[in-house]
């Protein structure tokens, strides 16, 4: 069950990085990947990395599962450093740098999404996005779906192989033949699944249509925002980092 | 008591591809505040859409439905309706929002706009009710399945509502489960009064209830306490379904031959009923007693198995 959501999964362990408002982890995504995606040179490129282990450090989270969560993008770096290398001009060092970049983003997202709660991710891009409510976003809406996805991923994936034991069951081969037939075999997986899944999506809109769901406003939350020095100082970090960055975007030191 | 829900000729019938089914019709009844009712019935006899009705998730097609003054056909008192009617569905797992108990407890709470304190002060109440406490900060895929319906209802009562409506929230949960849920819904129709509709398949969790209402079909086939209920086994076994298992017991020990009433509810009930017929016998006869004595105690071994 936890294996196939290991992707992104909270980790509960005590830790600074845990306990900082999910709101400063998500202004730091975003510092995080801009950097990332305008890095230019060596130290500019590093940076990140330097940064994301200082952060690793923080979170008590064990790095092997970290970097388990790079394992689903490693076969996406591996053929585009093929093409790199192969049929592009100075394809080596574009290979370092893109791979480089798509690992620094997927690590960067995994780090957040260890150490902050599905709900709460969900609730800071609703603070975040707080103002396109004026626009006539349904903003809360879209933030209740985001964190009731994360909570039916590991209730459909023990779905998903009860199917697989029933169909097992009555002869069906999931590990048998090529590509395509191991495919073709998945449709009886695939077809009941989703017929659950709409069960228990109706069922689930029921219960929260008892539960008062969007009788009010402006719902308040259980769990408010609120900044305490850490993220105070976590704020003065990413400020350095962004002085370093830009220092190192202006005096870059090349590769070649 | 004063009626807390009053169901008037109530209809309702929904389409499906080939026409629309009725799955109540000409339904009138109100449960009282603060009572214990039990809801039985076979598959499809309208128990669910009764759940729904009472809780304004769906209006009558016909006939009106009214919660404490509110009737739900107005829309503007379908919230104020959930508010006192709290509903807890059959599967725990397709009613738990949050990733931790307590965040779930809130979120009634959260959607009613509520402020932190009073938020705080609820859930606590409501978690010493249930004795959760120990789990507040599990994660709902930690629980079992009777821990999560706690959860559910819970979640229910921290809106404080005024009735908490089960439909079959027992039927997926192994007995433990059912004791756990069962045990809360006394407790709280016992300390504070809480009105509770239990909508069940299971024929002994309807013994400790104030009233049994059986419906059949989409009409109310019988409504009294369980002991009159149970007392008419011939009807009751029409219309498909078992008595509780002493009482079924005792209906085989009547038609047997044995000298005890009907509606026998409880072990005890049957172990004093049989003394008495024992008695009764050894006074008029005394041959017959060692058969009787016989009887009397495979009963109670049947029963503690």
């Amino acid at each position: 069950m936890s294996r196939n959501a290991a992707i992104g999964r909270y980790y509960p362990v005590p830790s600074s990085l845990h306990d900082l408002d999910p709101r400063t982890k998500l202004v730091a995504l975003v510092v995080y990947l801009v950097s990332v995606f305008v890095a230019q040179g060596f130290a500019g490129l590093l940076l990140p990395v330097a940064a994301l282990s200082f952060l690793m450090a923080l979170s008590n989270v064990p790095v092997k599962y970290v970097l388990r969560g790079l394992k689903p993008i490693l076969v996406i770096v591996v053929v585009t450093d093929i093409f790199n290398i192969f049929f592009v001009d100075d394809g080596l060092k574009k290979a370092f740098v893109m791979t480089l970049r798509m690992v620094e983003t997927i690590w960067g997202s995994n780090v957040l999404c260890l150490t902050t709660k599905p709900r709460d991710v969900s609730s800071g891009i609703e603070k975040g996005f707080g103002w396109m409510k004026r626009l006539g976003v349904p903003v809360h809406d879209f933030a209740t779906m985001i964190s009731l996805a994360f909570r039916f991923i590991p209730i459909l994936s023990t779905e998903a192989s009860r199917i697989m034991e029933a169909q097992k069951a009555r002869g069906a081969n999931f590990e048998r033949g090529g590509l395509i037939h191991r495919a073709k075999a998945l449709v009886p997986v695939v077809v009941p699944l989703f017929v659950s899944s709409f069960k228990k999506a109706d069922d689930l809109a029921m219960a929260m249509d008892s539960r008062l769901y969007g009788s009010c406003d402006s719902p308040t939350r259980f769990r408010p925002f609120v900044y305490g020095h850490c993220d105070f100082v976590a704020y003065s970090i990413m400020f350095v980092y962004v002085v370093l960055f830009v220092l190192a975007r202006v005096f870059p030191c090349h590769l070649t | 008591m004063t009626p807390l829900i009053e169901l008037k000729d109530v209809s309702f019938s929904y389409s499906t591809g080939n026409g629309s089914v009725e799955a109540l019709s000409g339904l009138n009844l109100s449960i009282d505040d603060g009572s214990f009712v039990a809801i039985v019935g076979s598959n499809g006899s309208g128990k669910s859409t009764f759940a729904k009705l009472l809780n304004a998730l769906i209006v009558p097609s016909s006939g009106s439905v009214v919660v404490d003054g509110l009737d739900s056909h107005d829309k503007s008192n379908v919230y104020a309706i959930r508010s006192k009617v709290g509903l807890v569905f059959q599967n725990p797992d397709n009613q738990i929002v949050s990733d931790t108990v307590e965040d779930d407890i809130a979120f009634g709470l959260e959607n009613m706009g509520l402020g932190v304190d009073e938020m705080k002060r609820r859930l606590e109440v409501c978690l010493s009710l249930t004795g959760l406490a120990a789990l507040r900060h599990c994660s709902p895929d930690m629980l079992s399945g009777g821990q999560k319906q706690l959860v559910a209802i819970a979640g229910i009562l921290a809106m404080q509502p005024k009735c908490v409506v089960l439909d079959e929230a027992t039927a997926m949960l192994d007995p433990n489960g059912r004791r756990m849920v069962l045990g809360l819904c006394h407790r709280l129709n016992h300390e504070i009064g809480m009105t509770v509709v239990l909508i069940t398949h299971h024929m002994e969790e309807c013994i400790d209830a104030d009233r049994v209402v059986v419906f059949d079909k989409g009409h109310l086939a019988m409504d009294g306490t369980p002991r009159e209920v149970f007392s008419n086994a011939p009807l009751t076994r029409s219309l498909g379904f078992k008595l509780p298992p002493v009482t079924e017991l005792a209906e085989h020990l009547i038609s047997s031959g044995i000298d005890i009433p009907h509606g026998i509810l409880t072990s005890e009930e049957l172990c004093s009923a049989l003394k008495a017929a024992y008695a009764r016998e050894v006074h008029s006869k005394g041959v017959h007693a060692n058969e009787v004595h016989a009887k009397g105690s495979s009963a109670k071994v049947v029963h503690d198995v």
